[in-house]
């Protein structure tokens, strides 16, 4: 605990668009229901990929903060 | 609510507890008091020169986290199942969202010495129309937000006696709404966020204790899971097409329209240095983990568990019905579900008292001081910021007790249920407006007026006919993000519209 428009950067947002499309459950057939660890299959993986934007947001804030300053 | 459920009668021990709970927010609001450096504005909304990384992040939190997060969601989450999981997204997708604007806005707010988001546009705009439709905007959905988490404070009054529900429900308000006038008159900004470290603290033990006895008392998530899919399998089976919609619809409609909330931004204000406010926000990404996911789990587990018990019962009930449960098994439970009461109450006075002291900041600067008197000393405008708190805190609390005493469903207070709609217009303003040099004001105003009256105009468009406005509102996204579009691109076209014009003037 390195521009001001870094955080605008194409790259960033192409990150979040991986992570949302994971943890968003678009893609599980209607009648799926495997389980894992307790819980339906589809709600383990929407909480990973939670975890990942979380962490990922977490490090943009901690270690890429915009020093123009 | 809690009531609902029935009453949870505490003995005289939990009733100390909740009592010295609430003598501490004085305390703290008389230490904030000793605190102040000057008898300014900057002193009284903002803390003067800010505050550190632990008041901060939990002041955030404590923010951002209201009665709703731990009431509401189990709730919903009891009716629609694991799809409620939506909501960990969007508590964490506004956050993401700072990452649009924060750190500009911060830079800006030091260097210009902002107090309300008014002020960043007065600077950024200049433009007085636009100062004053944004501020309406900010109030209205703010005055909102405050009586909402007023009612929620009479529900659990009515929880935690056994007196007749109208009369804990009345005296519930008005000495909740006195304690949280009481300490923030004294010590404005410092007190509302050292009293939002108490308050922070109990809701994240609130949550912690809350998984806990989910598990001790229900079994594992397994037994659970498999009873849900025998009794009522749509709420374990991965939500379906317009679920998906409405899942995507939230994330953008909270993750942008709550990043947006006037006391949201006022923190990012208010914090000591740029290293302070990344830190807290860094660590703000985690918290939808524990605690949207933990009030699912328990709506979740009461809709395997309880499901006979709450027919008929308002499904923001369940945690009320949880509660009593494990009140009764043993004096641990007793004492457990006090902590539980303690956290849901501190949720909900920590987001109202910050609502109020934000209210009451920008009638004072924006309205008072922005039109009616620009001269004004800052001691007056000060003086003036603590009785328009009062005015706002009584004129409010005996709106939300006439609400609950008539049954009567205020007509305006469904069309500020549509506060996040409302909030979003300001997002163009915000959000493109601090990148892009290029913004003009006239677009800008324009784009913000028609996007809220085109938000609004939803309100009397009925759920069922052949209109393209009951497409729209039926389509599985919220109206406002199609509002927000339009504004978008009133005020990004109007931009290079008019810049297109004057450099063809400029020409020689």
């Amino acid at each position: 605990m390195p521009p001001a428009h870094h955080y605008l950067s194409w790259r960033i947002w192409t990150v979040y668009a991986l992570l949302f499309g994971i943890a968003i459950p678009w893609y599980w057939p209607a009648e799926d229901v495997r389980m894992l660890l307790g819980f339906p299959l589809w709600v383990v993986v929407s909480m990973a990929g939670s975890a990942l934007i979380s962490c990922y947001t977490a490090w943009l804030f901690a270690f890429r903060w915009p020093v123009d300053d | 609510m809690i009531a609902a459920a029935g009453a949870l009668p505490f003995g005289t021990g939990g009733l100390i507890f909740i009592g010295l709970y609430l003598l501490s927010l004085i305390w703290v609001g008389w230490l904030g008091r000793r605190a102040r450096q000057e008898n300014t504005l900057k002193d009284h909304f903002l803390g003067g020169s800010g505050v550190g990384f632990f008041v901060l992040l939990l002041t955030l939190f404590a923010t951002q986290y209201s009665g709703n997060t731990i009431l509401g969601f189990s709730g919903k989450a009891y009716r629609v199942g694991f799809s409620w999981l939506t909501s960990v997204h969007f508590m964490t997708a506004i956050v993401v969202t700072y990452l649009l604007f924060a750190p500009k806005l911060f830079s800006l707010a030091k260097k210009h010495h902002f107090i309300t988001p008014t002020d960043y546009l007065a600077h950024r705009f200049n433009h007085r129309g636009l100062n004053l439709l944004a501020t309406l905007i900010m109030i209205a959905a703010l005055s909102n937000f405050f009586l909402a988490q007023l009612t929620a404070m009479g529900r659990v009054a009515e929880g935690l006696t056994t007196l007749d529900p109208q009369t804990a429900f009345t005296w519930g308000v008005i000495i909740l709404a006195a304690i949280m006038l009481v300490y923030e008159t004294l010590g404005g900004f410092r007190a509302v966020a050292w009293t939002d470290v108490i308050q922070g603290g109990i809701l994240a033990v609130g949550f912690a204790v809350l998984l806990v006895l989910i598990f001790k008392e229900y079994g594992s998530m397994e037994d659970t899971t498999r009873k849900l899919l025998q009794i009522a399998p749509e709420k374990v089976l991965p939500p379906d097409s317009l679920a998906l919609k409405n899942w995507i619809s939230y994330i953008f409609l909270l993750g942008v329209g709550a990043a947006l909330y006037p006391q949201a931004i006022q923190r990012i204000y208010a914090a000591k240095s740029a290293a302070t406010l990344r830190k807290s926000l860094a660590l703000m990404a985690f918290m939808p983990l524990g605690t949207a996911l933990i009030a699912v789990l328990a709506g979740v587990t009461a809709a395997a568990h309880l499901a006979g018990e709450l027919q008929g019962a308002g499904s923001d009930a369940v945690l009320g019905v949880m509660l009593r449960h494990i009140q009764e098994q043993s004096l641990f439970g007793h004492a457990v579900v006090v902590i539980i009461f303690a956290a849901v109450l501190g949720a909900i006075m920590s987001t109202a008292d910050s609502s109020l002291l934000s209210i009451s900041s920008m009638v004072t600067k924006d309205l008072y001081a922005g039109f009616i008197n620009p001269g004004a000393s800052q001691q007056a405008l000060t003086r003036l910021g603590k009785g328009l708190s009062t005015v706002f805190m009584i004129t409010l609390a005996a709106l939300a007790v006439w609400l609950n005493s008539s049954g009567t469903q205020l007509t305006l207070v469904q069309l500020l249920e549509m506060k996040f709609d409302m909030l979003l217009q300001l997002a163009p303003a915000f959000i493109i407006g601090i990148h892009w040099k290029g913004m003009r004001s006239g677009p800008v105003f324009a784009g913000m007026f028609i996007g809220l009256v085109f938000a609004l105009s939803f309100f009397w468009v009925p759920d069922k006919g052949e209109s393209w406005m009951t497409a729209i509102k039926t389509s599985g996204f919220h109206s406002g993000l199609y509002a927000m579009l339009l504004n978008a691109v009133i005020a990004v076209a109007g931009s290079v519209i008019f810049a297109a014009k004057k450099s063809r003037r400029d020409l020689p």
